[in-house]
């Protein structure tokens, strides 16, 4: 389905609002990010509706409330017996090369999406993410990891976006770091954390050419090397 | 004020980093109200609006990091973040929405509660603007915006064409930014 663009800018409120479908979301947000008409206009409904939020009124909090997320915090962070131990340094096995050249279609939608202001906004930050992984999916360097976790990395103009679904909380005290294998040397290209499940990493160093890619636990800040098995993988 | 504000806000955040649980209090002293108020706004079970209120609070503890300054208030952030959550609930039909005539009541119901944190005043200025819409867009962005509903739940449940509700929508905005830029209501 291909909308003409009048049909796309009549909908641009809705896409502003959260109120698009989500079979049509990645359609419609395509269509928004790459064309300079919808993203002035979805900027400015942006604005608008985060004022919207202003209009609610405080509700007086249960007694023990905070005491109860207190308590919850305490509860779900790991036991010291949960957190992964450092593994040491090591080769991960990535069997063929992969990934060359530029996806075209997706990372143009991508760069768009990215470059469109107007998804800055507060209440836009999760719907970007969502978008940013229907755009990946089924594109680039393809991951997977247990749980039926997986990502998609995308090479943009300047770079590349990294996108993965289906990964659990850290530990505590520990991070995700995101690894490229090239010339069989490991490089970092940064450390992430997740929200309900869902990251999106954007990634300025150019990717080209690499051989693999991984997602490994490491503590927070970051390692120079892989210290455990990598959560997820290219194959 | 709006410079203070966000200055406050970073530094309760960075004490967040750093496993403060006395700034996960204050934080929730000053905005559990507000959050608890959106939840309550979508979610017809109170337990729910309380449960999402607290995973609200969870998401922010575990993750402060995901708090910007430079993009908007903490207050701002929070409400985004409670408010996916329940429309989520809502979506996945795990929780049911407040009817369309509880959210029309609410948002046209005006409340003043002394607060210095609420930002009572542009409440009511947004509150203002919205009462200056007509009948049928404030009704088309309250449900998108409060009933998580999309553009075509809108138009099923007003009983209207689907273009009608699109175009609800987009006037509706329009003409509260409108509103609002003449009333010079600040960006939160």
């Amino acid at each position: 389905m291909d909308r003409a663009h009048e049909e796309y800018k009549v909908l641009v409120a809705a896409y502003a609002l959260g109120a698009i479908p989500p079979h049509e979301l990645a359609e419609v947000a395509h269509h928004v990010a790459s064309c300079a008409t919808c993203v002035e206009e979805a900027k400015a409904h942006s604005g608008v509706i985060d004022e919207l939020a202003l209009t609610v009124d405080p509700v007086p909090l249960p007694v023990g409330f905070a005491d109860g997320v207190l308590a919850l915090a305490k509860r779900r962070e790991p036991s010291p017996g949960e957190t992964p131990e450092p593994a040491g340094a090591q080769v991960l096995p990535f069997r063929r090369p992969v990934l060359s050249g530029v996806v075209a279609a997706a990372a143009a939608a991508i760069i768009g999406v990215l470059g469109a202001g107007f998804l800055d906004a507060r209440s836009d930050l999760r719907r970007t993410r969502q978008v940013i992984i229907a755009l990946t999916a089924d594109h680039g360097l393809a991951l997977a990891g247990a749980g039926g976790s997986e990502g998609h990395m995308v090479p943009t103009e300047n770079g590349a976006l990294f996108a993965a679904v289906g990964l659990p909380e850290p530990p505590a005290g520990r991070t995700y770091q995101l690894w490229v294998l090239r010339n069989d040397q490991f490089l970092s290209l940064g450390t992430f954390g997740v929200e309900e499940g869902e990251a999106v990493v954007r990634i300025e160093d150019p990717v080209e050419g690499v051989d693999g890619m991984a997602v490994t636990v490491e503590p927070e800040g970051g390692s120079e090397q892989p210290s455990t098995d990598p959560v997820m993988r290219s194959a | 004020m709006m410079e203070r504000m966000l200055g406050v806000d970073s530094q309760v955040v960075e004490r967040l980093q750093n496993g403060d649980e006395t700034a996960l209090r204050e934080t929730i002293g000053l905005y559990g109200g507000v959050v608890l108020g959106m939840a309550r706004r979508i979610l017809f079970e109170p337990a729910m609006a309380e449960e999402v209120a607290q995973d609200t609070f969870l998401a922010l503890w575990r993750r402060p990091g995901a708090f910007d300054a430079s993009r908007g208030s903490l207050q701002s952030f929070l409400l985004g973040v409670a408010r996916n959550k329940a429309i989520d609930l809502v979506r996945k039909e795990e929780a049911r929405s407040r009817a369309r005539d509880l959210l029309m009541a609410e948002v046209e119901t005006a409340h003043t509660v002394e607060n210095p944190t609420d930002r009572s005043e542009d409440r009511r200025e947004v509150r203002d603007a919205l009462s200056q819409l007509s009948e049928v867009q404030r009704e088309a962005i309250v449900l998108a915006y409060f009933g998580g509903r999309t553009y075509r739940e809108v138009a099923a449940e007003l009983n209207i064409p689907e273009g009608t509700a699109k175009t609800r929508l987009r006037d509706g905005l329009i003409k509260l930014k409108d509103v609002l830029d003449k009333s010079g209501t600040a960006e939160i």
